[in-house]
């Protein structure tokens, strides 16, 4: 957890972030660990910590950048 | 998912980030199909679904430098496999049925030099000399005694000419290129009447040209090419309706970036503007981006799977109007994964294509 020691961010708070996001996916969850700082992501991280919409926080860090086209569309 | 929609498209795979099945109208093959991607990027297996599902449709014809192909007879029974260097058969002077002898002289002469590097001294005395082999055989009249490639070579020979003069040059590069065709394999010129070409035209066709020299490979897929187009021209054959699929794989042989100044451009630029209108489309599929523009231009489905060098993927993004962070995603694409960018429905997605079943 060297990497996060200079967020703003408590390590308690991150690593208990960790844990309750390990059933969204865990992958995503070690980019949210790396954006989120009070620095950068001030608004998210504070969602996150507040424990409120977590998901849509890790979502718009780890930005998808195309489309989901549905199957009607391609018809 | 529909699966009522197998009758009129294609299923390519589903859209990353949700199950949504990626469908593709058969119609719009004929606005052509660019596929790019490093080797053992999920190309090939690409084909192979796209192909598997269109040869119950359509005519499709693969040209195959590297016996890819070959492979889909395991599911396919049907279809036909032909080593061009040892068991096809085809006279390049046979005209296709429906299309006028003289211009079909007109079209294979003109196509022989362009792709073998000859300027229009040769070109017209190829022209002029299979012109009078097909006036003594009458075929201007009906007749079907169409002289070979080796008969033409010896017309070429027997020419009178001054000797040091310009056309005994002429004459001599063309006689060279003709011995390095009749060499290569004598059998597959070595007729007056080939393989039946129009009862092909409807089936599953591999047509394999490993081992053939590039000139030879690329005056074969263009001569085949011309006489699709020729064939449709002559009965007629314009609309929207998908009639005959060409798959090119390693499609840089044909569509070269390279272009003589002196040659004007290659044939196949103008082939696939006009194929479209005679129910023909193509699939073109290579590691690399470095194409002649006329496959860019005229393809509207582009597919983009892992590059493995920078300018390739900056000559694909520019072409396909990616951004930079979705250029930069191409990255991280797994096998079997690609960026599309579907000009019909104005998206860009993720295709993920599952493996084609074979061993």
């Amino acid at each position: 957890m060297k990497a996060y020691q200079n967020s703003l961010i408590p390590l308690d708070s991150l690593i208990t972030l960790a844990e309750q996001s390990r059933s969204i996916e865990e992958a995503w969850v070690q980019r949210a660990l790396v954006a989120l700082s009070f620095k950068y992501e001030p608004v998210l991280a504070q969602a996150v910590l507040m424990r409120s919409l977590p998901e849509v926080a890790i979502r718009r860090i780890n930005r998808f950048w195309f489309d989901t086209p549905r199957e009607d569309e391609f018809i | 998912m529909r699966t009522e929609l197998i009758h009129s498209h294609v299923l390519f795979g589903k859209v990353k980030g949700s199950s949504a099945p990626v469908w593709y109208p058969f119609a719009e093959f004929l606005k052509h199909m660019l596929i790019l991607g490093r080797t053992g990027s999920g190309k090939t297996n690409l084909i192979y679904w796209i192909v598997y599902q269109l040869s119950k449709k359509c005519g499709v014809w693969m040209f195959d430098r590297k016996e890819d192909f070959r492979h889909l007879l395991q599911l396919n029974k049907d279809m036909y496999v032909f080593d061009l260097m040892q068991d096809f058969c085809f006279n390049p002077l046979q005209p296709p049925p429906y299309f006028h002898p003289k211009k079909w002289v007109e079209m294979v002469t003109e196509l022989y030099c362009r792709i073998n590097s000859l300027l229009g001294v040769s070109q017209n005395m190829l022209f002029t000399a299979c012109d009078k082999l097909f006036e003594d055989r009458g075929i201007y009249d009906g007749g079907r005694d169409y002289p070979s490639f080796f008969e033409l070579y010896d017309a070429l020979k027997k020419m009178i000419l001054a000797r040091w003069s310009r056309s005994a040059g002429s004459r001599d590069s063309l006689c060279n290129r003709f011995e390095a065709t009749l060499a290569t394999n004598k059998s597959l010129y070595d007729c007056s009447i080939g393989f039946d070409l129009e009862s092909l035209l409807n089936k599953t066709v591999v047509f394999e040209l490993a081992g053939l020299m590039e000139t030879q490979a690329n005056f074969w897929i263009n001569l085949l090419l011309h006489w699709v187009f020729a064939y449709r021209i002559g009965k007629k054959e314009r609309g929207s309706q998908l009639r005959n699929i060409v798959v090119f794989d390693e499609a840089k042989a044909v569509f070269s970036p390279f272009e003589n100044p002196n040659l004007g451009l290659a044939p196949i630029t103008y082939m696939v503007s006009m194929l479209r209108e005679f129910g023909v489309g193509i699939i073109a599929a290579d590691q690399t981006a470095q194409l002649n523009n006329s496959i860019f231009a005229n393809s509207q489905l582009k597919i983009l799977f892992s590059l493995g060098s920078g300018d390739d993927l900056l000559k694909a993004a520019r072409s396909m109007g990616l951004d930079a962070e979705q250029a930069a995603y191409s990255h991280n694409l797994g096998v079997g994964e690609a960026i599309v960018r579907h000009h019909k429905i104005g998206k860009t997605f993720i295709l993920q294509i599952p493996k084609f079943p074979l061993e």
